[in-house]
């Protein structure tokens, strides 16, 4: 089952429309609503164009084109290549509709919000996965195995987040241990003064007897 | 916005000392539809907001540091002026900021950005929950309500063509109607079930419907809808199981659900008994008459504030409906009450009056999923808030729609003695409108302060205080009870008035010395006096707690300008108008209307013909001894006994007063900021004794059964203020 899709610019994240979803509670999706934030914060140009986000009972598909992403939230068992065909229509039509406005720099958010219409249609159209039409689709593509790279939502959002950890784990320990190593030079310091303080004072001033009674 | 107060003092033990309350009453719209009355939109989603206290930037900040920075009003910190302020970056040229229309308007829109939103705007979604059971068909409010929703099917707010709706039919089971989208063959089905205690839907898919794509479907289903109940028999009511089942088909997105009823719901969850006892209308009972009998209408109504679903009730029964419990429903999830006892569609001005509330009231461009927050100076804090919504946390009110002819009241405190000059009050609603934009609405208020009790006293302003007050004892009176309610209003006058006579008159005068108040509240006894001689607050036992649930719902919604007139209806005098009365002006074509009367019977002459107009009913009475011209020129008959007396339509003729007549009614019953049509009633003087008895009730300076006239009144409170 499809159960929200979201569109997206890709440059600054301005939602450009949605769902309402009317399939699960407010509470349930809010969980997954926060994925699908940082998943689109970490896209850029550079990301891989078509992805599929497994999380829980719920996969995130997601499709870039044209500087837009197209971002939906199925479940599991939704058959993959099915939930792209789904996003490349939605794509061809959006780019139909509004392909022309899409750089303008006074875009309000939500401003196709009409487009919500068209979306509901066709995610009617997709939902039953057991009609010809539909399994037609699943047989001639081969997205799976070509385009699609598969991830775990974990490995994508914590990625990132070890490594930074790692690299000031590494960088305060170098501090730590710097200023360890000057403090341990400072101790060794004193304790050589303390230890030897006595056996010089108490030369010199054998020193200074022999020059009073020898040599003055 | 308009506060009771228009020299605000500094300490709270001065304020306190005046004993004036210091409240602000907020109308965020006042018309029913945004192009009638626009405000200025900020549209490049440029907000700029105090750092600490959040307050949105108005036209009473200072610039500081060469314009580089600007100083919040409220809490003293100074923020930086974002860059969009002197620089349009999309035509890369210099802006005077000054121009800017936060900064000039103290009403303003903005156009929110992504961070206020938690969800994709919502949708305006009604949903319909239509009684279809033998009274309701009997009553002709089936064929009437299919009538009038198939009419105004153009005009519900579709801008953005994604409104939905959903037509429910109850009686003893639950009827739903699937209406398949084209290219399907628009057929639409009907689904009963019958189970009332886990009321479930029967399809998931086709009941909630895009208006725009299978606008067939539903017009074929409305103009199927009368003749598939016209037979029914049952008498049975089960509006609790539909409301649940509504709510589980709208609860994920939120909307609007809208209850037609005409009789009392008597199956399953939210059954209510028949409690009106005419013994029990003593003063004991009376109090628990206005409470809810059933919990779950208070239970649900929190669950829909956190779904953002609204309940609007419509009441058509000619015996006892329990308004008191079902109202409860529309007063947390900011809906409305409208009641309409004994109605039938057989009187066409009853079916008017119906289907001209109804098309007004869904073609209403309310705003969807909002919140309203009011901010403050340092030192100042808002205490306790009045009106139909959801207080969620201490300050911030939830309304899951936004109506626009109600209106909110917020008593204000003061914690800390202010030192600033003046203080600023900002109202700020975020909602989304019913076209799918998200925006913010930011009204402020400036209020001078001083330290000086006269200088307080000559500042307030009555009309505020009224309309405070009438909301506070609608409140009161729900909570403790009627006769505490009108203790409420008539102690604080006799308060004012002592604090006035003590602390601001020269001290030389005796026990025996008139009554004093300044001249800008000398209004108030008047105002007071018919606050408390009111439909809902009177002291009386003939008057039907249902009737009494419907005005305290008024009470505690109506705009202030509709509310003066609901407690002091107007008067006019139609026999001898002056020449331009009833013809248009000259200069802005209005119908001029003639002058006011005082509400007293000494003014009524017993061959006159006067108008009466509260807002929610008109009465035209006519005297006596009216001449038998007068009855021809206005209804074409011979002579006064001829003339039918309750609820009618003026006959439209030829003669010069009644052109004039009929322009007066009808530049009266326009509103633009209520949904309101008036039911005008023909009262004669020497004619049906109840109906005259009623209309005498809106005479408010005259002595009453109980109720005293201006005069002793006046005389009263002199007594308690010395």
């Amino acid at each position: 089952m499809i159960l929200s899709t979201s569109i997206v610019r890709l440059r600054d994240k301005l939602p450009l429309t949605a769902s309402t979803d009317d399939t699960l509670n407010q509470n349930d999706i809010s969980k997954y609503t926060g994925e699908q934030k940082d998943i689109l914060r970490k896209l850029t140009d550079a990301s891989e164009p078509r992805a599929s986000i497994e999380s829980g009972p719920y996969t995130h598909h997601y499709l870039i084109s044209n500087g837009v992403v197209y971002i939906t939230l199925c479940e599991k068992s939704y058959p993959r290549k099915l939930a792209f065909t789904y996003l490349d229509e939605l794509d061809k039509e959006f780019v139909n509709s509004y392909g022309h406005r899409l750089d303008s720099d006074d875009l309000r958010a939500f401003a196709f919000i009409t487009f919500e219409n068209y979306i509901q249609k066709t995610r009617r159209v997709y939902e039953d996965t057991r009609t010809s039409v539909n399994l037609d689709k699943l047989n001639a593509e081969l997205q799976d195995v070509t385009r699609v790279m598969t991830k775990n939502i974990e490995d994508l959002l914590y990625r990132g987040d070890s490594l930074d950890r790692m690299t000031n784990l590494s960088s305060s320990l170098r501090a730590e241990s710097s200023k360890y190593r000057k403090a341990a030079k400072k101790i060794n310091f004193d304790a050589m003064i303390r230890q030897y303080a006595p056996v010089a004072g108490a030369g010199l001033i054998f020193v200074f007897l022999i020059w009073w009674m020898f040599l003055r | 916005m308009r506060s009771t107060l228009n020299a605000v003092p500094t300490t709270n033990s001065l304020l306190k000392k005046s004993k004036l309350p210091f409240a602000v009453i907020i109308q965020p719209y006042t018309t029913l539809r945004e192009d009638e009355a626009p405000v200025p939109v900020v549209s490049d989603s440029v907000i700029s907001r105090c750092r600490r206290c959040r307050t949105y930037i108005n036209p009473f900040i200072t610039f500081i540091e060469q314009g580089h920075r600007w100083r919040c009003n409220m809490c003293n910190l100074t923020n930086d002026v974002p860059t969009a302020f002197d620089w349009d970056a999309r035509n890369q040229k210099q802006v005077d900021r000054w121009s800017r229309a936060e900064l000039n308007h103290s009403v303003v829109e903005f156009v929110a950005p992504p961070e206020y939103m938690v969800r994709p705007p919502q949708p305006l979604i009604y949903t319909f929950l239509i009684d279809v059971s033998a009274p309701a068909v009997a009553s002709g409010l089936v064929a009437t309500t299919a009538r009038t929703i198939l009419e105004s099917l153009d005009r519900i707010p579709n801008k953005d063509k994604r409104t939905r709706v959903a037509f429910i039919c109850v009686n003893q089971s639950l009827h739903y109607f699937s209406i398949p989208p084209p290219p399907a063959p628009s057929e639409p089905a009907m689904l009963v079930v019958s189970d009332l205690d886990e009321p479930f839907l029967p399809i998931p898919h086709n009941l909630l419907v895009p208006l725009a794509e299978c606008r067939e479907g539903i017009e074929l289903l409305l103009n199927k809808l009368p003749d598939m109940f016209a037979n029914s028999a049952s008498t049975g009511n089960a509006m609790g199981p539909a409301l649940k089942a509504a709510h589980k088909l709208i609860g994920n997105i939120g909307g609007k659900i809208v209850c037609l009823m005409a009789s009392l719901p008597n199956l399953g969850i939210g059954k209510l008994e028949p409690r009106d006892d005419k013994k029990s209308l003593s003063a004991g009972a009376e109090k628990s008459l206005l409470h809810t009998q059933n919990s779950f209408y208070k239970a649900f109504a929190v669950e829909c504030s956190k779904s953002q679903v609204t309940v609007d009730m419509f009441l058509f029964s000619s015996q006892y409906q329990d308004v008191a419990s079902l109202s409860n429903l529309p007063r947390y999830t900011s809906g409305q009450t409208y009641f309409y006892p004994g109605w039938n569609a057989g009187r066409s001005e009853d079916a008017i009056k119906f289907a001209h509330e109804f098309s007004e009231h869904l073609s209403m461009e309310i705003s969807l999923e909002a919140v309203l927050r009011v901010r403050a100076t340092n030192g100042i804090r808002m205490n306790t808030f009045y009106g139909n919504f959801f207080t969620r946390s201490s300050d911030l009110c939830a309304f899951p729609s936004f109506p626009r002819d109600q209106s909110y009241s917020v008593e204000v405190a003061i914690d800390e003695t202010i030192a600033k000059p003046f203080i600023s009050l900002q109202a700020a609603v975020l909602h989304t409108t019913c076209n799918g934009e998200r925006r913010i609405r930011v009204m402020t208020l400036a209020i001078p302060t001083t330290q000086n009790l006269a200088d307080v006293y000559a500042s307030a302003d009555q009309v505020a205080i009224t309309a405070f007050y009438a909301q506070r004892a609608a409140e009161k009176a729900l909570s403790s009870g009627l006769p505490e309610a009108r203790d409420l209003v008539v102690g604080k006058l006799v308060e004012l008035l002592t604090t006035y006579r003590k602390e601001l008159m020269t001290s030389n005068v005796g026990a025996s010395a008139p009554l004093q108040f300044c001249a800008n509240l000398r209004l108030l006894p008047l105002l007071f006096l018919a606050l408390i001689k009111h439909v809902a607050l009177r002291k009386t036992a003939a008057i039907p707690s249902d009737l009494r649930s419907a005005a305290l719902d008024l009470l505690g919604t109506l705009p202030v300008k509709y509310l003066l007139q609901y407690i002091h209806a107007d008067l006019y005098c139609l026999h001898n108008m002056p020449e331009e009365a009833g013809k248009p002006d000259e200069k802005t074509g209005e119908i001029v209307l003639p002058p006011k009367l005082n509400l007293s019977a000494a003014l009524i002459e017993r061959y006159g013909l006067y108008l009466i107009d509260d807002g929610q009913t008109q009465f035209l009475w006519v005297g006596r001894d009216a001449v038998p011209q007068l009855i021809m020129d206005v209804w074409g008959l011979p002579s006064l006994e001829h003339v039918k007396t309750g609820k009618t339509t003026l006959p439209v003729l030829d003669t010069d007063l009644s052109q004039r007549i009929n322009a007066v009614i009808s530049k009266l019953r326009e509103k633009t900021g209520s949904i309101v049509w008036p039911n005008l009633y023909v009262v004669r003087e020497d004619g049906d004794p109840a109906l005259k008895l009623w209309a005498s009730t809106f005479l408010i300076e005259d002595r009453a059964d109980q109720g005293a006239s201006y005069r002793e009144f006046l005389t009263n409170m002199r007594e308690r203020a010395n």
